[in-house]
């Protein structure tokens, strides 16, 4: 189970969901990067539950080994009918992997736009407050599903208006965002989520098509591979150039 | 919040950053040194100067000199690379003052608590600074002296008021060639006490500030820009936590930018932050 912690809530200008960040007086550095990943635990990923978490733990450790660990934040989400913030954005110093065992709750249907919505409008609020104090700020997000959109409250529109804006406002240096499809064996669930990347302007769509532990830890590197290269861009004006996922997955 | 941070890049037209600065948050002091350009080896000789301030903190520099030199030699680099100035700004151990040491040129900042900034100017005339590398004996001070004879050291007061209203020159004094002698004797090299009663931080800059340029859109000439409105836009701290001259001055470089200023020489700046 999570630790309780101490971070400060914000309230979402879009949807039903905020979110909850560390205290920009308790962060002493002169930049960030901001990781929100966001995790489908809806019932069809019921078989795979266990491997996605050690997934998200191996990208925490990644992460935690980096050596711009101590510019990097994160925030886990996870979405079934409902989007729950597992915890808000993070120093890594204050991540502890254990505290993802179990942290998953899986149920439900699959509130994809609800997560993408929350995912990208937290790090741009936040990292609006961040900019506003004079730290230097870019944003990766990384969305996890293994189905397509059937529970949000959102529509497509607020994604994209949600991109649009995080874009727009430079509360962002630069933001990458990466759908990730886990465990896709359906063509026509494949082509949805594909539109579903061009149409909300989501930076890459990566599909895996199972869900074993080996190509979960496969997906762990990718993404913590593009964490770093996202941190390391920070301060360039532009984002990371992606990384091909078909030789890393 | 008691804090201490800094902060140093290079100038456009120079090859090697000549400027450095470091600071102690734990020992609140923060320390800038800038090399003379038509010196060889002087980004060595800041780094060491800097480096021998934050080893004997206490000690003048008159004293500090001979350690930077004998590190120097033991580089092989000549006594020439020593020529940088030294400026530090820290707190007094037994009472509520921040504590300012400049030998050399530059400029020192005061914020005071209602708001207003207290700007004190270091120039020499000649621009001929006196560096610490000439209290190394009595021969390179006298030569100093000789080879600029008529320049006294001007310090120039001016106030950035709480409404960014700057009061240009509002008081002047001058150090004439007797004070640096008194000076070099007592050991008692530009030091400056601000009460902790009127101020919540001081911050101590290279002359780097005073070198900033504006590109015009239009024509592409550039112009010098004044350094107090430079300070004005620049002391603008958001908060005080951890690295926040860094975050100040990244933030502030790159605004400037956008306007097109830049600055043609290195610039460095160290703060110290006792606010309650």
């Amino acid at each position: 189970m999570p630790r309780l912690d101490d971070l400060q809530q914000h309230k979402a200008t879009l949807g039903a969901y905020g979110f909850s960040a560390t205290r920009i007086e308790d962060l002493g550095a002169t930049e960030y990067t901001l990781v929100s990943i966001a995790t489908d635990v809806s019932s069809s990923v019921d078989g795979f539950g266990t491997e996605m978490e050690t997934c998200i733990k191996e990208i925490v450790k990644a992460c935690a080994k980096s050596p711009r660990a101590d510019n990097l934040m994160i925030r886990l989400s996870q979405f079934g009918s409902q989007v729950r913030e597992s915890h808000g954005f993070k120093l890594l110093s204050a991540v502890n992997a254990d505290d993802y065992n179990g942290i998953l709750h899986i149920g439900g249907m699959t509130a994809l736009y609800d997560a993408a919505e929350n995912a990208i409008g937290s790090m741009s609020r936040y990292g609006q407050d961040l900019m506003k104090n004079d730290f230097n700020v870019n944003g990766i997000g990384i969305i996890i599903t293994d189905g397509c959109e059937n529970a949000s409250t959102l529509t497509l529109k607020d994604v994209v208006k949600s991109m649009k804006d995080a874009m727009k406002s430079e509360s962002l240096e630069s933001l990458v965002t990466i759908l990730v499809g886990v465990n896709i064996q359906d063509q026509g669930v494949s082509d949805t989520l594909k539109q579903f990347q061009a149409d909300a302007g989501i930076t890459q769509y990566v599909e895996l098509n199972n869900a074993k532990a080996s190509t979960l830890a496969k997906l762990a590197a990718f993404v913590s591979k593009s964490i770093s290269s996202q941190s390391q861009a920070l301060g360039t004006g532009g984002p990371s150039q992606q990384l091909p996922p078909s030789l890393t997955i | 919040m008691k804090n201490a941070d800094s902060y140093f890049c290079i100038g456009s037209t120079h090859d090697v950053c000549q400027d450095y600065a470091s600071s102690s948050p734990g020992y609140l002091m923060a320390i800038v040194s800038d090399g003379c350009s038509s010196e060889t080896d002087t980004d060595f000789g800041s780094r060491l100067l800097v480096r021998a301030k934050e080893q004997f903190k206490f000690f003048r520099p008159s004293k500090l000199i001979h350690e930077a030199r004998d590190w120097a030699s033991a580089m092989n680099l000549s006594e020439g690379a020593l020529t940088a100035t030294l400026l530090t700004v820290g707190i007094d151990v037994y009472e509520p003052y921040f504590r300012t040491e400049i030998c050399g040129d530059g400029v020192v900042v005061g914020k005071k608590h209602n708001g207003d900034i207290d700007v004190l100017s270091y120039e020499y005339l000649k621009g001929a600074p006196m560096y610490p590398r000439y209290l190394l004996h009595q021969e390179n001070f006298s030569r100093w002296q000789t080879e600029f004879p008529e320049n006294p050291l001007v310090v120039t007061e001016s106030i950035i008021t709480s409404a960014g209203e700057i009061l240009r020159g509002v008081s002047e004094h001058r150090w004439e060639r007797e004070d640096f002698e008194t000076w070099r004797q007592s050991d008692e090299i530009g030091y400056g006490n601000w009460a902790m009663a009127e101020y919540e931080y001081v911050a101590v800059l290279s002359d780097g500030v005073r070198s900033f340029m504006k590109r015009d859109v239009n024509t592409g000439v550039s112009v010098p820009v004044d350094y107090l409105e430079v300070i004005r836009d620049l002391f603008q701290f958001k908060n005080f936590n951890g690295e926040f001259v860094k975050r100040r001055c990244k933030r502030a470089l790159k605004d400037f930018a956008a306007k097109g200023m830049f600055h043609v020489d290195d610039f460095s700046m160290g703060v110290v932050v006792v606010k309650e």
